[in-house]
């Protein structure tokens, strides 16, 4: 790129327009192209999911519980409830571990306890799903005798604990030095300018690292395979199994019964319904808050 | 040193209120490897405005930032050196640094208002982690923004967001935040930076009357500001103090070849 442009030189500044012109049309088309390869595979399975599962679409499917094979008029209810429940007691159990985790992570990241920590959770999250079950199972099922939601909530807790500690550390640590030494000057302790400063400014990143890690416990099976175990009647006791929507597509699925079949099409498009309910609140949050930041008016030469 | 020598003053208006001396003795300090001060001495006289000047680099914030005991909190940095406000040691291993950073209020180069606060909030953040009363709260915000000028200009959005307020009135809210706080000393780092003119002329207008009841220290980049507003300048390169003295001897007759160099733009 040897092509110094003088004011007088036409031809060669026009040289060089058209080959930066080439080039930028180039690449925008590899880009377009690497875009829609990405998006298609979503985009074939959402169209497939339509296809198979729309046809039960019903009022029916998201009101009433599951009824005998054989029967008109079931629906997944049941499913629909619990994995509502399960996801909230997993909230509870995982959010303030995982926020808390992720202060921690953020406020000490130099330090070994913090690499220390940041390593575990970095495994943790790389564990297989089942093997949290196994956990729940051992912790919960095990003790009490039977399965239960809550085991099912403790699994899908410890789930979402590392991803909710690792989003919520970059979150917090987007917050600039400069407000947290604001606070400090102000004669804050270390802790009020962390819970009051810090953290109530990246809160609503944190919130939406705990909706997108509460997409992804919604839409897990293994965990709840040997803890929460399923439920084919309507249940909202969480000291009893219960039922869940990726395990009722799990059993549907297998069945030898067509309507259950489409039923499990139909779940499965439900499911990824929730998962976008869930996203599109996560994004919400976030653009509220960039309304907050930035829609101000913030007129220069106004004082 | 107990708490009751580092307590919160009320603010008593106009009235000439006495604030400490600052005296600064051989304080040396460093990021890691890299010296930032070398054995710096300056004193500054109680109820004065002192301008801190020298190129980029020399040493000026990390001064101030040693004086409220920010310094230390900046990972692998380390100070050694003496500072007392009057006779009070700020770094007297009783002297808890919150109490230190509550005599001696900051205001930095790029407004820093809380952006989860409104604007009343903002003022009043560093009086509720204090055990001031709650219908003290009150007044002192509203005595802290008519000190700043701004009470006028936000008097209808107290509960609005702070970040409503265009940059000069940040900046000011800022320097309201620390007066509720009724600080002995106020630092200043380079406090109009990113202001236009006008907010310039209005911070200038608050640090000269100041004096009346702190001690300032103003870093600045501004030679002209440095000499509108301070009584005293000390002029700061590689980390020590070449010249300090009545500001208009230090720009009309500087005793030292560098000092007449630097205000006469041939460096930094």
């Amino acid at each position: 790129m040897k092509a110094v442009l003088t004011p007088f030189d036409h031809t060669a500044g026009n040289r060089v327009y058209a080959r930066r012109r080439r080039t930028n049309t180039v690449v925008r088309l590899a880009l377009w192209t690497a875009t829609a390869l990405a998006i298609l595979p979503l985009l074939a399975i959402v169209a497939h999911l339509m296809l198979s599962g729309a046809s039960e679409l019903s009022p029916a499917l998201v009101f009433r519980s599951p009824v005998p094979v054989g029967t008109r008029g079931g629906g997944l209810a049941n499913g629909i409830a619990g994995t509502l429940i399960l996801v909230s007691l997993a909230a509870l159990i995982g959010a303030p571990i995982g926020v808390a985790a992720g202060l921690f992570l953020a406020e000490r990241h130099g330090t070994r306890l913090a690499r220390f920590i940041r390593f575990i959770a970095d495994v943790l999250s790389g564990l297989p799903s089942i093997v949290l079950g196994i956990f729940a199972w051992e912790l919960i099922v095990r003790p009490t005798g039977r399965f239960s939601a809550i085991a099912g909530s403790v699994a899908l807790g410890a789930l979402i604990i590392p991803l909710i500690a690792r989003a919520s550390e970059e979150m917090v640590r987007l917050v600039p030095t400069a407000l947290r030494e604001a606070a400090l000057a102000l004669g804050f302790s270390h802790w009020r300018t962390s819970l009051t400063i810090v953290l109530h400014t990246a809160m609503p990143g944190v919130l939406t690292a705990v909706l997108v890690s509460l997409a992804r416990a919604a839409g897990e099976t293994a965990p709840l395979l040997f803890t929460a175990l399923g439920n084919a009647y309507w249940s909202l006791d969480p000291t009893r199994p219960i039922a869940a929507l990726p395990l009722q597509i799990f059993s549907y699925a297998q069945s030898p019964y067509d309507e259950q079949r489409a039923q499990a099409w139909a779940g499965a498009l439900l499911l990824i319904v929730l998962i976008a309910i869930f996203s599109l609140i996560a994004q919400g949050v976030l653009r509220a808050r960039h309304r907050l930041l930035h829609a101000a008016p913030r007129r220069s030469g106004d004082d | 040193m107990t708490e009751a020598t580092f307590r919160l003053r009320t603010p008593t208006g106009d009235d000439r209120v006495p604030a400490p001396a600052i005296a600064v003795e051989s304080l040396s300090a460093w990021y890691g490897g890299r010296a930032a001060l070398r054995a710096l001495s300056l004193d500054v006289r109680a109820n004065t405005v002192t301008a801190i000047v020298g190129p980029s680099g020399c040493g000026k914030t990390t001064l101030l930032r040693c004086i409220n005991r920010l310094h230390e909190l900046t990972p692998g940095a380390g100070m050694s050196g003496t500072i007392r406000l009057d006779s009070r040691n700020v770094q007297d291993p009783d002297a808890r640094p919150g109490d230190v950073r509550r005599r001696v209020g900051m205001v930095f180069q790029r407004p820093t208002p809380f952006p989860t606060m409104s604007v009343a909030d903002n003022v009043a953040a560093g009086l509720r982690a204090t055990s001031t009363p709650r219908s003290d709260i009150a007044d002192r915000v509203e005595s802290a923004l008519r000190r700043t000028g701004l009470w006028n200009e936000v008097v209808h959005r107290l509960t609005r967001s702070a970040l409503t307020l265009s940059g000069g009135q940040q900046q000011r809210l800022c320097i309201a935040r620390a007066l509720a706080m009724a600080p002995d000393v106020l630092l200043l780092d380079e406090p109009t930076a990113s202001l236009d003119p006008e907010g310039t002329q209005r911070i200038e207008e608050l640090v000269y009357e100041l004096r009346a009841t702190m001690t300032l220290l103003l870093v600045t980049h501004n030679l002209q500001q440095a000499a509108r507003v301070s009584d005293h300048t000390a002029f700061l390169m590689d980390g020590r103090v070449i010249e300090h003295g009545d500001t208009r001897t230090l720009f009309t007759t500087p005793r030292d070849a560098r000092t007449e160099a630097y205000i006469t733009g041939r460096f930094g």
